[in-house]
């Protein structure tokens, strides 16, 4: 890899640049766009094969949100199962030769904002805000900047937690490539990278399947687990 | 910063960990991709879900409902069939009762008819006989005097001696025609 590991810049609108990073976004988000339109297109009462893995996602979804905020707080799981279904693709688009737009910083923070506005304003209208903005006083005054340092480090750990697993991968990925394509130049004495064949399969297994399911899970659980904090 | 060299922009390698418009790019499309499938995906299917649980425990509890009253049903049948099994013993009961009751006053009509028959035929033959006897008394009576007047060879005059002869042969009669 030249330069470095960051996303390349596909064009630009009114001198706005736009990476790589966003059009995979785009690009996920038509295919979860289609696969919706399809999957919703026809139900019927004995589910098919594409409504049974939708009914389970949707379900599964569903199940999660309840399990961990409450039957009252179910509103939640459209936004959470938007969050583990983007995430995991985001973080599976690896596996189809894509950036995953996950690697990316921005794409981090963006849901990590997102995550710790809904914390606050959740918690703000369920509590009040006066009585929200003084529990960060307690248990007494003197941690108020303790709690607030706290709060802020939650966004950046959130997506630097994502961002650090899924550009980990990555980079260890594309340096298996590139390593097995100069061994297999080096020791087979042929410009076809020839080990670059199967071998990088296991990597990719781990890093982009792995990694990337869990990370997406451990994201809006977390995501989850501190709005219903928040609230209560 | 690359905002400030607008013109080369497309095809540069940005960065590993640099902040720019990509972070409100995601942010939007984050807030477009959860509106979408909240209305495409989530609230369909949860509803559909939702409205077949309903469905089938609906079902559910009316199969249980009817299982119910077919059960009750049943043993409302089955009471009945007793009742009418039983009630149809006793009529057959009756039945034969009447039948046994009927033959047995048939037998003894019968029985009364066979033996109002037979002493009719009886008495019949009784007077049959005292019949015959009267009129071989009569006969005899008439042989004898013929006789008797042969034998006499006169004129046996039969009105004279007709109540000896008859008294005779009556006292004979009595005792001798009756075996």
């Amino acid at each position: 890899m030249e330069g470095g590991f960051g996303p390349i810049v596909a064009f630009e609108i009114f001198g706005i640049p736009v990476t790589q990073t966003v059009t995979t976004t785009w690009f996920i988000m038509a295919v979860l766009i289609l696969y919706s339109y399809m999957a919703t297109r026809r139900m019927t009462t004995v589910p098919r094969t594409l409504q049974n893995v939708t009914e389970i996602l949707v379900d599964g979804i569903n199940g999660l949100t309840r399990q961990s905020m409450g039957d009252k707080n179910i509103g939640f799981a459209p936004y959470m199962g938007t969050l583990i279904i983007f995430i995991a693709v985001a973080n599976i688009a690896g596996l189809f030769g894509l950036r995953p737009p996950t690697a990316d910083v921005n794409t981090t923070f963006a849901l990590s904002i997102m995550t710790f506005l809904m914390i606050h304003f959740f918690g703000a209208k369920s509590q009040g805000t006066w009585n929200y903005l003084k529990g960060f006083t307690e248990p007494f005054t003197l941690l108020l900047p303790l709690n607030i340092m706290g709060e802020l480090a939650t966004p950046i750990s959130l997506a630097f937690r994502l961002f650090g697993n899924i550009v980990g991968g990555l980079i260890i990925v594309n340096l298996t490539y590139s390593a097995l394509g100069s061994l297999s130049s080096s020791l087979l004495g042929i410009s076809v990278p020839l080990f670059q064949v199967g071998i990088p399969a296991l990597i990719h297994v781990y890093f982009d399947l792995f990694a990337g399911i869990l990370q997406s899970f451990i994201f809006a659980m977390l995501t989850m687990v501190f709005i219903s904090i928040a609230i209560d | 910063m690359y905002l400030t060299s607008y013109a080369a922009l497309t095809g540069l390698k940005l960065g590993l960990v640099e902040p720019g418009w990509t972070f409100f790019f995601q942010i939007a499309n984050t807030l477009i991709l959860f509106l979408i499938l909240k209305k495409l995906l989530f609230k369909p299917v949860t509803e559909f879900m939702q409205k077949r649980q309903e469905t089938i425990a609906g079902s559910l509890e009316e199969a249980r409902k009817k299982n119910l009253d077919a059960q009750a049903l049943s043993a409302q049948y089955q009471e009945k069939l007793a009742q009418a099994r039983e009630e149809g013993q006793g009529i057959v009961k009756a039945m034969e009762q009447e039948a046994e009751m009927t033959a047995l006053q048939i037998k003894k009509e019968a029985q009364a008819e066979a033996r109002k028959i037979k002493d009719d035929a009886l008495k019949e033959i009784e007077r049959e006989k005292v019949k015959a006897i009267q009129a071989l008394k009569d006969e005899v009576a008439e042989m004898v005097v013929l006789a008797a007047s042969q034998v006499v060879e006169k004129d046996f005059s039969a009105d004279e001696h007709r109540a000896f002869i008859e008294k005779f042969i009556g006292e004979v009669g009595d005792t001798k025609w009756q075996n």
